[in-house]
């Protein structure tokens, strides 16, 4: 018989599964997320997808649609997710050639994001790190920089909130970063930039170079308390010299639409929601875009500017 | 998109669109087609005397005494815009 693990995924989600998560640390709290594995292919197609998402080549990436109420995810060649009407219990179909990482990865980074949409929560796609002045938060595409920037900060002495699942909760008093789980994930040449460790880091996935970091296996330091959000970057093309400017409302909440976590884009419901909160968050005096080169030697020159931004009046 | 508008029409926004000011701009959601849009402080301020006037026609009067800005011009800038918003979905225009 199987035993339960309980699983922290930071300071938003108690985890309960069967499965070994080597990537998150133990937790002895009250779970409010159950994953289930089976390892068969789940059969039902639904009739209709609600919306596909495809690579920068063109190729499919994950498909989603309703079945019944639970929701369904599919990606193709590796697995199979449903997700409950509630977003409180997640049953994973995976193949059997598909390696436990890639599962795993698919789980927490995918399929976790959409289940605290789900529930409710505002999760935008993006990087964050505490600093003394407050959390900063780096937006940005896939492969733009922004876990490379959180770990660039997180091996000098601001320990990183989230390296892709921003949770924010926001209230009457402020913005409040929820940290996610201790791992980012970076490609293989900026390791030497971010870490002398010389053992061999665990992959993320049989389908991706990147590797994993975390406070184990690696010079850097992770927070798992919750931080005020002090400023937002949306991270701009690779430039010459540092240029930080603060952008327009308007800009900043079309900004926000493109880089959330939405569940079904077809719950007119969730889609009012979400244009209610982002419109209220992007009115706060938090959003900045910044050009910077992206060059590894220069690191060091964009952290200190960030952090001399930071520090300035809103 | 400009469009054979007769200025008598009166214009609404339709349900299942939602319109935020952010600041003097706006942001527009379609709810049907989960479609965003952006409008400028000049679209807002045109939004907000179209969907509150009775006609066009009293919109146009009411933006030409407000912007220094030639007639003809102010005519088409909003045939276009209401054209644009209306191919999206954001506007009705009633005759």
């Amino acid at each position: 018989m199987l035993v339960s693990r309980r699983y922290s995924i930071g300071a938003a989600v108690t985890l309960e599964t069967e499965a070994s998560f080597p990537e998150l640390p133990r937790s002895s709290r009250v779970p409010d997320l159950r994953l289930l594995f089976r390892r068969t292919r789940f059969d039902e197609r639904p009739s209709a997808w609600s919306h596909h998402w495809t690579l920068p080549n063109g190729d499919l990436w994950m498909s989603s649609a309703k079945l019944k109420d639970d929701h369904f995810l599919h990606f193709p060649g590796y697995a199979d997710f449903l997700m409950s009407a509630d977003g409180t219990r997640v049953t994973a179909y995976r193949r059997a050639s598909v390696a436990g990482c890639t599962i795993r990865h698919l789980f927490l980074d995918q399929v976790v994001p959409l289940a605290l949409s789900r529930r409710g929560q505002t999760v935008l796609h993006a990087s964050a790190v505490s600093t003394p002045h407050g959390a900063l938060a780096f937006v940005a595409e896939s492969g733009s920089g922004k876990s490379t920037l959180a770990a660039a900060f997180a091996r000098n002495g601001s320990p990183f909130l989230t390296d892709d699942c921003l949770v924010l909760r926001i209230s009457k008093t402020g913005v409040e970063v929820l940290p996610s789980y201790p791992g980012l994930r970076v490609w293989p040449d900026v390791l030497p930039a971010v870490t002398n460790e010389k053992r061999r880091l665990p992959r993320v996935s049989n389908y991706s170079s990147k590797r994993r970091l975390a406070p184990g296996n690696a010079p850097i330091d992770y927070s798992d308390a919750p931080a005020a959000l002090r400023r937002v970057y949306f991270l701009g093309e690779s430039s010459q010299d540092i240029a930080i400017a603060p952008i327009p409302a308007r800009r900043a909440m079309i900004e926000l639409v493109k880089f959330n976590y939405l569940y079904d884009v077809k719950d007119r419901e969730a889609l009012a929601w979400q244009f209610h909160r982002l419109s209220a968050l992007a009115r706060l005096p938090l959003f900045y875009a910044i050009d910077y080169p992206r060059d590894l030697a220069r690191l060091p020159d964009v952290r200190r500017a960030i952090l001399e931004h930071a520090a300035g009046t809103p | 998109m400009s469009f054979d508008l007769p200025f008598s029409a009166r214009i609404s926004v339709p349900d299942g669109v939602l319109v935020r000011d952010l600041d003097g701009e706006s942001v527009v959601l379609n709810l049907q087609t989960e479609k965003y849009y952006g409008l400028d402080d000049v679209g807002t301020r045109m939004w907000a005397v179209l969907t509150t006037s009775p006609t066009v026609q009293a919109a146009y009067e009411t933006l030409l005494h407000e912007y220094d800005v030639e007639p003809e011009r102010l005519r088409e800038d909003l045939r276009r815009l209401i054209g644009d918003l209306v191919e999206h979905g954001l506007l009705v225009v009633h005759e």
